[in-house]
């Protein structure tokens, strides 16, 4: 087995097609099928058969590509590393974050870690995937809303903060100070969407707990998107209010919901591996920043 | 630029362990300059050096620790997936999954493993009981063999073995003592058999019902033919079932009569059309046909 006729073999699964394959690879159709001939030679497997016209993955190519994701990965990594190297970030300060709170709690933070350090320090920050980036040891530490609760992984609570409401200042509600449930009722509500992965997530408890949950119509990923959303009159957004401490908000009003129920920041880092001394500054700042 | 390989990261990864090119190269059964080679490819690959020399070891430079350590799973990874492929090759990997009823289960299938399972020993199989069109419509099953089946465009059918549907009576019962049996000598007896807008079988047993003018009201309605025959407790019960059953199972106390005229069935071979078939199921397929086509010869 070699790597070429597998990477070949992943873009046709991935890409649903030779030709799609050849176009992804920059290679000719022709040469695409003929290294899936090779390959199944090799293999003695077969792994494309033609369906209705078209050649299609066999269950044991499917099989096998998703068995060498996990290979491709770490070449992809490896390669990755290269490049910070010749890019002279090979040590470098290494967060995963949910985008949630990378706009918010953590800038200030890193502003502070590089200026402790004279701005020695190269900083690079990778969103989502926080509890698989840290068990492959690809970060040093990660931020979410919610305890991993695993053995490998330590949970550090940074902070609480109560949902907020940003509107635009023209927006009808804008004179009030506080929001209540009711009065969101019939508004358009931009809020963050649950990532599928963790287990525990306060801030979807939190909209839940609010009984918000089912009321949200436009979902996003990332804080300033729903600002933008906000800034252009589409509807009302449902964030935490570590955003106060941003300049996301900048021009918008930030209004706290009434009872709301609080949302938690977690830092997160892997049992037993000591931090190097940027993560250590990093974390210092992050558990000493006052929370809203 | 060939891309950077996992073989490739094993040579990084052994001189990195074992410090020179010489112990290397006896680790990984390579040359000493073919060692040298890889290393010179890889880093030109990458873009980075990785080693430099110092009193005639190679060393790894510092900023190449997080390099090294992020091709540390490499060799396992590569060995595991190698690993796969030879699990997919002998049927471990994606198994055999048939939907049937019990009867062709037990027969016909059955038989067909045997064969199967002498060319891959350590093959997975999953025989499902339960209905074969609905199993191959949810992904459950890459085969379904069933009796007659009313299926949707998108299975393909091939029939594949004939036979026909049998009374069985209990021992003590005066049709015992004949070979044959007409629909009309089972009126007015307690039938146990099956429904006919569940199951393609009870269809054509209740189309032969109105055919010879006769009313299909079964007592008890049952899913499988086995059901049937299990549940024959009294004297006078009659359960009309597929001829393929008391191939598969001996039922003691129990006769089987020929109806007629005959009610033919054909046991058919099922598979999604647009979805491909595993290795064990294409090879399964193949057991199948050879021996319907020698049956057919002989």
């Amino acid at each position: 087995m070699r790597l070429g006729p597998l990477l070949t073999l992943d873009a046709f699964v991935r890409l649903r097609g030779t030709g799609e394959a050849a176009q992804g690879l920059g290679v000719s159709q022709s040469a695409v099928i003929k290294t899936l001939k090779h390959a199944e030679e090799e293999l003695d497997l077969s792994l494309a058969v033609t369906i209705q016209g078209r050649l299609v993955p066999t269950p044991e190519a499917l099989a096998l590509v998703q068995r060498a994701q996990p290979l491709f990965a770490t070449l992809r990594r490896a390669r990755h590393e290269a490049d910070m190297i010749r890019v002279g970030m090979a040590d470098r300060l290494r967060v995963a974050t949910v985008p949630g709170l990378a706009h918010s709690i953590l800038p200030p933070a890193i502003a502070q870690t590089r200026r402790s350090l004279s701005e020695a320090v190269a900083v690079e920050i990778m969103f989502d995937h926080v509890r698989e980036h840290l068990a492959a040891g690809e970060v040093d530490l990660g931020l979410s809303y919610g305890p991993m609760q695993t053995p490998d992984i330590e949970d550090l609570p940074l902070g609480e903060s109560p949902l907020v409401c940003v509107l635009a200042g023209g927006h009808p509600l804008a004179r009030r100070r506080e929001l209540t449930r009711a009065d969101l009722e019939g508004e358009r509500l931009v809020s963050y969407a649950p990532d599928g992965v963790s287990s525990a997530d306060s801030f979807q408890s939190a909209l839940i707990g609010a009984g918000l949950a089912g009321q949200i119509a436009i979902t996003v990923r990332h804080t300033d998107t729903a600002c933008h959303l906000v800034r252009e009159g589409v509807g009302l957004a449902v964030v935490d209010g570590f955003v106060i401490s941003s300049n996301l908000v900048e021009g918008l009003l930030t209004l706290p919901l009434e009872q709301s129920p609080p949302v938690t920041a977690y830092a997160h880092q892997r049992r037993g591996s000591a931090l190097g001394r940027p993560a250590r500054l990093l974390l210092d700042e992050l558990q000493g920043r006052r929370m809203p | 630029m060939r891309p950077f390989s996992p073989s490739d990261a094993a040579v990084l990864l052994a001189v990195h362990r074992h410090g020179t090119t010489v112990e290397a190269s006896r680790r990984l059964h390579l040359t000493q300059s073919a060692i040298s080679k890889i290393i010179a490819r890889s880093e030109a690959s990458l873009g980075v050096a990785v080693f430099e020399r110092k009193d005639g070891r190679l060393i790894l430079k510092p900023q190449a620790v997080s390099l090294m350590a992020a091709l540390a799973p490499v060799e396992e990874e590569w060995r595991s997936l190698r690993a796969t492929a030879t699990r997919l090759r002998a049927g471990q990997e994606t198994p055999l999954r048939i939907a049937s009823t019990p009867s062709i289960g037990q027969g016909l299938i059955a038989r067909a493993l045997r064969r199967l399972t002498q060319d891959y020993p350590l093959a997975r199989v999953e025989l499902i009981m339960g209905d074969p069109p609905s199993e191959l419509s949810r992904g459950t099953a890459d085969l379904g063999l069933m009796f007659s089946p009313r299926v949707t465009d998108d299975i393909a059918l091939t029939p594949l073995v004939s036979g026909s549907i049998i009374a069985l009576v209990r021992q003590d019962d005066p049709l015992a003592a004949r070979s044959r049996a007409r629909l009309e000598d089972l009126r007015d007896r307690r039938l146990i058999c099956f429904d006919r807008e569940k199951s393609p079988l009870g269809w054509l047993i209740a189309q032969a019902h109105e055919r010879r003018g006769l009313d299909y009201a079964p007592v008890m309605t049952v899913p499988y033919s086995i059901s049937a025959a299990h549940l024959m407790s009294e004297r006078g019960d009659v359960s009309l079932v597929d001829s393929l059953l008391p191939q598969a199972q001996r039922f003691d106390g129990l006769i089987q009569l020929a109806i007629e005229p005959e009610i033919k069935i054909t046991v058919c071979l099922m598979a999604l059309r647009s979805r491909p078939l595993p290795r064990l199921a294409s090879q399964f397929v193949k057991i199948m046909q050879d021996t319907n086509a020698s049956t057919e010869q002989s």
